[in-house]
Order: structure tokens, then C-alpha cells, then sequence
């Protein structure tokens, strides 16, 4: 799915078809907001989906990338400030890791691969996000954040990845 | 032998982690290594031949002293090349009925072959594991409780109590006990 269908289907669901609420921009900012939300319960369940390998070479500098998050199990290695560094003498290692994807614009496609589950629990999280923009109570974000888990655990209960441990 | 790409495989799949999220290959091989030490150091003092070891040793190089196998933990017997007569481990001096292992150093004056348990080979990938099969469900589910405890304690004991389980099944079964009397 491409970013700009997901704000129009966006738009549809919160009834703002003719563009007067809510700004392109904002409607993708809420994408991303819901991008990184759901990174990181996807992260929190050990999905393979936001794993990455890069190989770490004893010769050149290995700088730990930006949207680095968590190593996806143990490797020998070792981060110093923004470097890996081998720990056991090899030439080179393959590590895995986690990482949160990077933000989408208007004319991107939708961060998951083009997975729709992923790409339908995004544009209902940012819907939900789009229509408490005008609300001030936090008790209103404590209901939001608990209606986010639900999407996320009503979707992927059934397909996703069962956390472990 | 076992293939130690089945026993990886086959801790992904009793860990549930086929996507190799949560442990790597890396993990899983230092956990296996690690089962493998401890295996070996418990049935070095059993009496079982799984770990059992042989080295042809010339006579000039045991008279200058050899070094011990990296892999040595202890000797079980050895044999006299010319006529496998059964050298006896000696204190003092040696003469060419016996042996005597000292400072990391095998000493004898004739050529023998010593028997020795030791160490498995470390496992690498695609490697394998000269064990029978019968050792392949202990090693998966020690390297689990290694991977998921950590502590050795629990490990040793998990190989003790399925060592045991099969432990008297080889041995002795067509041996010619030698009578300690002339008949």
C-alpha cells in the first residue's frame, strides 16, 4: 500500500474526505506515530519482520546503524558508543538485529513490506490518533494507548508471532 | 554421529524459534560446547567407552616425553605395541612394562598405544558431533537448560541423570574377564 492511499483511506474512516480537518502532513505524521508504535510492539513480540543482518568486519569501522534497536539474539560482538566491535578475534560477523523503520512520506509506500495485516492495524492506529487530536484529558490517552494494544494483540494473536520468554 | 545442524535445528523447533529471533546459531553452539565439556568431564569418570580415545605413541617420542592431547582428561589403559601387554603406571623409574604421565608429559621406553578419555572435538557448524544418536535428545535438552539457566549445576546434574539412563548398556556385554589366578 502506498503512503498516500493509506491517508485516504485514512480521510474515509474519520470522515474528512474533502480535506478540511486535517492536512496531508498531519495525517502521515500520524502514520508515523503508528509506525513506530507498532515497531515497537512488534519488536516487544520478536517479529522476524523487523529484522535486518549487516555483516561487522574487524578491518573498517562498524557504526551501530540509526534505527538500531536490539541485537536478535547473542552474537560476538559488542557495542562501543556508536561503533560494534568483534569480541572473539574473527574477521568478520553477521549479526541480526532489530531495527524501527524510518519515516514515511507522502510519496513512500506503507513501512511494512506491503504486509496488510501490518498496513491495516497502521492506518486504524493512526485513525484513532487523528480523531483524539482535539481531546486534553489523559485519561483519554490511557483509553488510546489501551485500544492500540488491543488492535495490535486482536491482529496478530492469531497470525503474528507468540511472544516467547 | 550426529550432525550439529540437526541439533541446532532441533532446539529451534523445542525453543520455538524457527525465525532465529531469539537465539542465534552463536548462542545455541556456545550452550552445546559448553553441554559437550561437562558431558565429557562426567563420563571420564563413569564406566562407559563413549568418550574413549586412542593415541599411538612411538618409542623415541615417549622416551623424550610427549605432550599430553589437548583433549586428554584422563588415561584408562595402555596397551605395549609388540605384544600388547597391559603396562602398568610406575612412581619411580620406568623400565618397558610401564608408564608414567607427569607434568603434561607421557613418558614410556617402548611404543604403545595409550587409551584415554577426552574431550569431543568443539562443534562447529555444518560440523559434526562424534557421538552416537543415542546422545542426541541429552544434548539438545542439556544445551536448552544451559541456554535458558545458565547455571552449570543444573546442567551437570541433567547430564548425570540421563547418563545414567544409558551408561550400562554397552559395556561388558562380551568381555573375557582375565581371572587374578593361574588356572
Amino acid at each position: 500500500m502506498l503512503v498516500k492511499e493509506a491517508v485516504s483511506l485514512i480521510r474515509e474512516r474519520i470522515n474528512d474526505q474533502f480535506d478540511t480537518g486535517y492536512s496531508d502532513e498531519i495525517i502521515v505524521n500520524y502514520i508515523n506515530d503508528a509506525v513506530k508504535y507498532l515497531g515497537g510492539a512488534l519488536i516487544t513480540r520478536n517479529d522476524p519482520i523487523l529484522t535486518q543482518k549487516i555483516v561487522v568486519s574487524s578491518m573498517v569501522k562498524a557504526p551501530v546503524p540509526k534505527n538500531f534497536v536490539r541485537l536478535a539474539g547473542g552474537f560476538p560482538v559488542k557495542r562501543e558508543g556508536t561503533e560494534f566491535k568483534i569480541t572473539d578475534g574473527s574477521k568478520a560477523v553477521e549479526i541480526k538485529f532489530f531495527f524501527m523503520p524510518v519515516n514515511v512520506n507522502i510519496e513512500s509506500v506503507m513501512p511494512f513490506w506491503n504486509n496488510d495485516t501490518y498496513d491495516m492495524i497502521v492506518v486504524d492506529m493512526a485513525c484513532i490518533y487523528a480523531l483524539n487530536q482535539h481531546e486534553y484529558d489523559v485519561q483519554q490517552d490511557t483509553n488510546l494507548r489501551q485500544q492500540l494494544d488491543a488492535i495490535i494483540q486482536a491482529a496478530l494473536g492469531a497470525v503474528g508471532n507468540e511472544a516467547n520468554g | 554421529m550426529i550432525a550439529v545442524n540437526d541439533v541446532i535445528a532441533q532446539i529451534r523447533i523445542d525453543e520455538k524459534d524457527m525465525d532465529e529471533v531469539r537465539y542465534s546459531d552463536w548462542d545455541i553452539l556456545n550452550a552445546l560446547n559448553k553441554t559437550l565439556r561437562i558431558a565429557a568431564n562426567y563420563f571420564s569418570t563413569k564406566n562407559t567407552d563413549f568418550f574413549d580415545k586412542s593415541l599411538d605413541i612411538e618409542a623415541e617420542e615417549a622416551g623424550e616425553g610427549i605432550d599430553l592431547p589437548d583433549d586428554y582428561i584422563t588415561v584408562r589403559q595402555v596397551v605395549r605395541e609388540s605384544d600388547s601387554y597391559l603396562m602398568s603406571p610406575s612412581t619411580g623409574g620406568l623400565d618397558e612394562g610401564s608408564y608414567v604421565i607427569t607434568n603434561n608429559k607421557f613418558y614410556a621406553k617402548v611404543s604403545c598405544t595409550m587409551f584415554y578419555k577426552g574431550f569431543v572435538e568443539k562443534a562447529e557448524k555444518d560440523g559434526e558431533i562424534s557421538l552416537p544418536m543415542t546422545f542426541f535428545d541429552i544434548l539438545c535438552m542439556t544445551t536448552r537448560t544451559v541456554m535458558n539457566n545458565g547455571t552449570v549445576d543444573v546442567a551437570i546434574q541433567y547430564v548425570a541423570d540421563e547418563a545414567q539412563k544409558i551408561i550400562p548398556r554397552r559395556k561388558y556385554t562380551n568381555v573375557k574377564i582375565k581371572m587374578d589366578f593361574a588356572v
